[in-house]
């Protein structure tokens, strides 16, 4: 199983632990939050690694996933989500974004911005509720992305999350 | 205290300020809430927001005095207008979303497991300015299945997406949370 699969699972975990224990411990949910985010952070990284990069000499594509950044991958799908693409980009894919593309950046900002509250700020309560709701939000990532994987907006999108900040140039 | 006299005023405006008019015992009107003060461009004196308009992505507003509201009703897009305090802004966006939430509920799509909503304006982790959006459902105690979740995002989908298509000075973000 692939470390995104293995992330998503254990996120899930989280969210539903402690039932039936009182109150659930924000240890457990801000895990559970920051995990969900990871998942699809790696698992959009690898697609977007494996793309960028040969297979071969082993380990390269490894460290092309290295390259990516949070700040990057946010902007690309900050543009994508709100559907506001500069030219240089907007040629290359349908129009309108398919919906599935467009759904995957809205997850992504949302649970990138969850993530950060559950990592860094203390002042934020979570509740199980929120928490299952980003979790699910991770799981739709997943399933959108197994039905436009293999498309070129897709492969735009992932190009996209690498090269935004280069692209403009 | 701000006396109510809503006459002279247009149905839409009355229609606000008898929604947010106290009534006595004797159910006699006698204070309205005022509405978010705000600074909007070519507009001078105190100013008054008495409504917002998703449709138009604008906001009607008048001059006010401590009488009430005066003058002829502006409207102006919500680009060109700037909530005058902390406390106004967080008025201004709890109205527009309040606003949000009547569409939806006049379309037939606000759900029964919707119970309502909290705003937090602030800067996101990137420094933008944002919105959070916190829709409070009716959750079980422990875990909801799956199918109950996703149903619940499904809704939480929709008011971000009208946020989204409204093109807001601030980026929004909507989280679910137990009532």
């Amino acid at each position: 199983m692939a470390l995104a699969d293995d992330l998503l699972e254990q996120a899930k975990f989280l969210s539903i632990r402690e039932v039936g224990r009182g109150r659930p411990r924000q240890a457990s949910l801000r895990r559970a939050v920051s995990t969900a985010y990871y998942a699809v952070f790696h698992l959009l990284g690898v697609e977007a690694a494996s793309q960028a990069s040969p297979i071969r000499p082993r380990g390269l594509q490894d460290r092309i996933q290295r390259a990516l950044t949070h700040e990057t991958m946010r902007q690309a799908a900050n543009a994508f989500r709100s559907t506001s693409l500069p030219d240089y980009v907007a040629s290359f894919v349908h129009q309108p974004i398919p919906s599935e593309i467009v759904d995957i950046a809205k997850n992504f900002v949302l649970l990138q911005e969850a993530r950060h509250k559950a990592d860094y700020d203390l002042a934020e309560q979570f509740d199980r509720t929120t928490v299952q709701g980003l979790v699910n939000n991770a799981e739709q990532v997943f399933r959108l992305w197994d039905r436009v994987r293999n498309t070129d907006d897709a492969r735009v999108f992932l190009a996209s999350l690498m090269f935004w900040k280069l692209w403009s140039k | 205290m701000r006396v109510a006299a809503t006459h002279g005023l247009s149905p839409i405006t009355r229609m606000y300020y008898t929604s947010h008019m106290a009534r006595t015992a004797t159910n006699r009107p006698i204070q309205l809430q005022p509405g978010p003060r705000i600074a909007a461009q070519g507009h001078y004196g105190p100013l008054e927001i008495v409504q917002v308009d998703l449709a138009t992505r604008g906001t009607t507003f008048r001059a006010t005095s401590p009488e009430g509201p005066i003058g002829p009703e502006t409207f102006l897009p919500f680009s060109m207008i700037s909530p005058l305090s902390k406390e106004d802004n967080h008025l201004f966006w709890q109205m527009l979303t309040q606003k949000l939430i009547e569409e939806l509920r006049d379309e037939g799509k606000l759900p029964k497991f919707y119970k309502t909503f909290s705003i937090t304006t602030g800067e996101d982790s990137t420094g933008d300015p944002a919105i959070y959006v916190k829709l409070f459902v009716d959750a079980p105690k422990g875990a909801a299945r799956d199918s109950t979740v996703a149903r619940w995002n499904e809704f939480a989908r929709l008011v971000q997406d009208r946020l989204l298509q409204l093109r807001l000075p601030r980026q929004p973000y909507v989280f679910l949370g137990a009532a």
